[in-house]
């Protein structure tokens, strides 16, 4: 297995610089053990989508990376910085390089839409972010197709509407590495599609690196340059989408309903 | 059997009691090392004091008047049998300023304010958006928290000036429904009633009541857990803890106040 890995590491986008580079991260709440022994590198313009049951533990992976969880032990390096000895400070600045895509959206429901762009971009707006906040506002919402809901209230957006503005603001400070948790859970089918195309239109637009955590296995073959199985707080499997599907493993086949 | 379970009882309150204080205390210290460092949130501060104090102005208003009203007519009888009712405008305002004011506008805000703070930070937490505030690189803590217990330190003791000025009126309205009080003469009785030893430790302590009901509102939103159901028992338990809070402040000033020779 380990072979597999190592060895799966060095196709795709081999040459790029690594963006993330985990070695033997652990986690645990309690006695429930999440991460028991993650090791995984993501190099620069991957799209890489982390699969495995529910609860698992790979929205605990993604937000290690983003320092909202702190891990027990291990390596966490993102854009060559040890995320458990930056100080509060390196980590916002750290930050303002991600994008976070929530499963909830989470948008700021006592801000409207504009609002709630606006709100990273008064704080961290970058020198090579150039324009108005209103331009700037505007076209992060021209990208996800929804510039006539600028004055609306979070309340008053439908699902993929939500999902397409969390989306909007997790961008809008050009970050190079975006981390989407279930970019497409709870919405219809034709809903996920456009999702989907949608962080595929904008992946190539902004040359962005990309952990997309999904069950939707439709989003998994399209978004995908690797897939990492995550099981028993490792990655358990990693491949191509079809390595992945022609894998003999039970648990694979089991997941994939083969 | 029931001994054990008594003990398990006693100690899991006392416990939780403590650890409920050291959230507390850990929330006050992380509030002066972190609300005193820049980058400041003035912006925020205003926003927060229009939405605790402004909008509150009304309830206060209409709960004061009422107040001084009542406090005038229910004394009334007692001090007319005395041969006291001259003094009915001293002893309003005294009562009012010194007690009534303070007290019943802490123990509105504790209701409004505190439990709408800790509702709202409680919701933001299980809709993931405080951590949505802190990856877009934002102290969420300076932000939500800081601000509001900020606000809440400013805004209640300009409210109870407002509730004391409002409850003095109400109390002349009183006067005024079965004895016919002339305005000049009811200021005078007024002013000369107060001393700066009834105004200056009244006033300090709505600091201190102001503080409470933004700290124990933000700790228990920020920390609130269990979904929406943990949303409701937070918002519950704040208005709780910040009444009882606001009580033993008032008590502790006014042991103080009467040690130092005020009463």
């Amino acid at each position: 297995m380990e072979t597999d890995v190592n060895s799966i590491e060095q196709k795709g986008v081999a040459g790029n610089e690594p963006v993330i580079e985990i070695a033997h991260l652990r986690k645990a709440f309690g006695s429930k053990v999440v991460l028991s022994d993650f090791n995984l590198t993501i190099h620069k313009g991957e799209n890489l989508v982390v699969m495995g049951k529910s609860g698992i533990g790979k929205t605990i992976l993604i937000k290690c990376i983003i320092g909202l969880i702190k891990p027990d032990g291990g390596l966490l390096k993102v854009f060559g910085q040890d995320i458990s000895k930056l100080n509060h400070r390196d980590l916002d600045e750290l930050r303002t390089r991600i994008g976070f895509v929530f499963q909830s959206s989470a948008l700021y429901d006592s801000m409207t839409v504009r609002q709630n762009l606006e709100f990273p971009l008064r704080r961290h707006r970058r020198q090579k972010i150039t324009g108005t906040l209103d331009e700037l506002v505007r076209e992060a919402l021209r990208n996800v197709g929804l510039e006539n809901a600028i004055d609306l209230m979070p309340s008053e957006l439908s699902g993929g509407m939500r999902k397409r503005i969390g989306i909007a603001r997790s961008l809008i400070l050009r970050p190079e590495l975006v981390l989407y948790d279930e970019p497409t859970t709870g919405l219809d089918p034709i809903t996920s599609e456009e999702i989907t195309r949608l962080i595929m239109e904008l992946q190539k637009k902004y040359k962005t690196t990309s952990i997309i955590i999904t069950h939707d296995i439709d989003m998994a073959r399209e978004t995908a340059n690797r897939i990492v199985f995550l099981m028993n707080g490792i990655a358990y499997k990693q491949g191509t989408y079809e390595e992945l599907i022609t894998d003999q493993d039970t648990e694979i086949k089991h997941f994939f309903k083969r | 059997m029931a001994d054990r379970k008594g003990d398990v009882l006693f100690s899991g309150s006392i416990d939780t009691f403590f650890s409920e204080m050291a959230e507390l205390a850990r929330f006050a210290g992380r509030f002066f090392s972190e609300g005193i460092k820049p980058p400041y949130e003035f912006k925020e501060v205003m926003n927060q004091c229009y939405e605790i104090g402004i909008k509150s102005f009304v309830l206060v208003g209409i709960t004061a008047f009422i107040l001084g009203l009542v406090l005038v007519m229910q004394s009334r009888p007692t001090m007319m049998e005395f041969g006291a009712g001259a003094y009915l405008p001293a002893m309003s305002s005294i009562s009012i300023v010194r007690e009534i004011g303070p007290l019943v506008t802490a123990l509105i805000c504790a209701g409004k304010i505190g439990s709408g703070i800790s509702a709202e930070l409680g919701s933001m937490k299980v809709t993931e958006q405080i951590d949505a505030m802190e990856v877009s690189g934002t102290n969420p803590f300076k932000y939500l928290v800081a601000t509001r217990i900020l606000a809440t330190t400013l805004m209640i003791p300009i409210l109870t000036v407002y509730a004391d000025f409002i409850s003095l009126i109400g109390a002349f309205t009183g006067s005024n429904i079965k004895d016919n009080v002339n305005v000049n003469f009811y200021i005078n009785r007024v002013f000369e009633a107060l001393h700066y030893t009834d105004v200056v430790p009244s006033f300090t302590k709505t600091f201190f009541f102001g503080f409470t009901i933004g700290l124990v509102g933000c700790t228990k939103g920020y920390n609130s857990q269990k979904g929406t159901e943990g949303v409701g028992k937070a918002a519950n338990i704040s208005v709780v803890v910040a009444m009882v809070g606001v009580i033993i402040i008032d008590m502790v000033v006014t042991q103080i106040t009467s040690m130092l020779g005020y009463l």
